[in-house]
């Protein structure tokens, strides 16, 4: 009996995620996208099995800068290394960047609007000023400045980027909780009894989170790009560690002897973050169709 | 034979303060309530109804809103000297809330069955999931619903169905007195009777106490024991359904409360309203707070607050009377 009961209900709640599913589908951009992101998520996961990680940083210096072959698909850098191997255990690294620092970001985000928005007064005065500081400095200064001051790396690059990136997540947070918060079900939740913390997480929470999921898509783009820019100016992931914007770095004084170079990280990060974009856009279509017109 | 008290208040005043001034939204109510009566709050938009309801269970929005003065005894202990985590323990287990607007009282991403059972769950700690499930679809069925629909998301109701569902919420933990705020104003007239009237056997067969707010006399014919009529903050006539409804001798505020409903035995051309608006809040005039209004307002009227004149329990604050007792 409560088996049946069971699958009445995954099969009902499935059916609201099912209609966002749905008009996700129906939208063509956002199949590409999704397509394209599936392909680079394969290399994501498989990288290991088509080629092994020491083919990306094992130096042939007396194979260097060689044109695409059938050997070498994407040719071989200035160091001799395979550059396809290269390319795509960069899609790792650029990927994972990309997933935790919005992720991270986020989370950070959400509990610092949600506890903005929810209590008010002198605590939301302080976290919006703070935030505020810290929008009103550029993106890509404010990561350069914080990286350099607390060293290079991908851990420190990690933490500039999540620490710029809250507060944009913590204002979308706060605004929509404000507009939560005078709701009657919420009132009604408080008078049921619940405490501050579950109306928070239970109540408010489950019904701003639409607009953090297609913030959080596109913005996983930004912070590839982000991630790429960084590294390429040489403050993000070091030499010789796989990643798509330091190949490029390097690449960049060998561009009109050996474009591939180039090319190939290129196209991956053209790729990535394109298909996010597309995905983002079709997720904020899926989950509010009126927006859409 | 003398009823047990549940709730008294006392004196309770609450202020808004507000940037453009203090609102003085409830000014010294107070009244009675015994076990398993209801009791009606009638008045205007904006006399204080609703304040006063949210004000017993500590729910005024916290920053602007205070109570200066006054006592919420329920069962014996002050609710406004409890501290404010121990109030979470009180709302909704012995004391819940029905709110005016189903439509909204609803969390849109949560089954109306998972919603019923958060409200079991919070107060039952020690139940289990299976447990907790059957009280719930227990209470579905009480108000006329079938447990299968346990799994849909609230707009898939419609509007009296929610109503059921929030009424369900809010007896899920049998608790001892419901504030049920304007429960019916947003339903049609049809589904109000229906609704009511399961309001009605469910407070028989639990031996609720109610306090329902509404500014609809028809809803209060037909559910409250006691009346309250609450006019700029005030109550300015109190007594049984009786009382409001039979007795003669009436406020000027509810004669012409009444005057503005249609009668059956009547013939009348037109009905009479009430002439000009309630006074602002942040400006109550001194003195009666209806005499700007009043028919029969008089000089001492301008300048005196009227007491409270009893005839056998009932109640009203007129200086029209003070002549008589």
């Amino acid at each position: 009996m409560t088996e049946i009961n069971r699958e009445i209900k995954t099969g009902r709640k499935n059916s609201q995620f099912r209609a966002v599913a749905k008009r996700f589908f129906k939208n063509k951009a956002a199949i590409i996208g999704l397509i394209m992101f599936s392909f680079i998520l394969f290399f994501v996961i498989f990288a290991p099995l088509i080629t092994p990680y020491e083919m990306a940083i094992h130096q042939e210096l007396t194979n260097d800068l060689q044109p695409p072959s059938s050997q070498h698909w994407f040719g071989t850098d200035d160091l001799g290394r395979d550059m396809f191997a290269r390319v795509i255990h960069g899609a790792r690294y650029s990927v994972t960047i990309g997933i935790l620092v919005t992720l991270v970001a986020g989370t950070v985000g959400i509990i610092l609007g949600a506890i903005s928005g929810y209590y008010g007064g002198k605590i939301d005065f302080i976290i919006m000023r703070i935030c505020d500081i810290f929008m009103s400095i550029p993106y890509m200064l404010f990561c350069i400045t914080l990286i350099v001051s607390i060293g290079l790396g991908m851990k420190s690059m990690v933490i500039a980027m999540c620490t710029a990136l809250s507060p944009g997540y913590a204002r979308l947070v706060r605004a929509s909780v404000l507009s939560l918060k005078g709701v009657e079900y919420v009132e009604a939740s408080t008078a049921c009894g619940c405490s501050t913390g579950r109306i928070l997480l239970r109540h408010i929470i489950p019904n701003v989170i639409g607009p953090i999921i297609v913030k959080a898509t596109s913005g996983m783009a930004s912070v590839i790009l982000g991630a790429a820019s960084l590294s390429f100016i040489g403050l993000g992931i070091q030499q010789p560690t796989p990643e798509w914007g330091a190949m490029m770095a390097t690449a960049r004084d060998g561009m009109r002897t050996a474009p591939h170079l180039i090319i190939a990280p290129g196209i991956f990060i053209l790729i990535t973050t394109l298909s996010l974009n597309l995905m983002g856009d079709g997720l904020r279509d899926a989950l509010d169709p009126r927006l859409k017109n | 034979m003398e009823k047990e008290i549940l709730l008294t208040i006392k004196n309770l005043t609450v202020k808004y303060k507000t940037d453009d001034g203090i609102a003085e939204a409830v000014n010294n109510i107070s009244f009675q309530l015994h076990k398993g009566e209801t009791l009606g709050l009638v008045g205007e938009t904006g006399a204080g109804k609703t304040t006063t309801g949210l004000s017993i269970l500590r729910l005024l929005p916290e920053r602007t809103a205070e109570i200066t003065e006054g006592e919420i005894i329920f069962k014996g202990e002050n609710l406004l000297d409890i501290p404010k985590n121990e109030m979470s323990v009180i709302r909704g287990k012995q004391i819940s809330m029905i709110f005016q607007d189903p439509m909204t009282s609803l969390n849109p991403v949560y089954t109306v069955g998972s919603q019923i059972e958060e409200s079991i769950f919070l107060h039952n700690r020690d139940l289990t999931n299976p447990q907790i499930k059957e009280k719930a679809d227990e209470m579905l069925e009480l108000v006329g619903i079938t447990p299968e629909r346990r799994d849909d998301y609230p707009h898939q109701f419609s509007g009296g169905m929610k109503q059921r569902v929030v009424i369900a919420m809010a007896l899920a933990c049998d608790p001892e007195l419901v504030i049920a705020d304007e429960p019916t104003t947003a339903l049609d007239v049809t589904i109000q009777a229906q609704v009511l009237r399961m309001m009605d056997e469910l407070k028989r067969k639990y031996g609720t106490s109610m306090i329902m707010i509404t500014h609809d006399f028809g809803v209060v014919a037909k559910t409250c024991d006691t009346v309250a009529v609450v006019y700029a903050g005030e109550i300015i006539e109190y007594g049984t359904v009786q009382d409001i409804f039979e007795d003669d001798k009436h406020h000027p505020y509810t004669t012409g409360l009444f005057h503005s409903l249609p009668n059956m035995n009547q013939d009348t051309e037109r009905l009479q309203p009430i002439e000009g608006l309630m006074p602002d809040p942040m400006a109550l005039p001194a003195g009666c707070k209806f005499h700007t209004r009043c028919p029969h307002c008089f000089d001492k009227c301008k300048t005196v607050l009227p007491q409270d004149i009893d005839f056998n329990g009932h109640m009203i604050k007129c200086h029209l009377y003070s002549k008589e007792v």
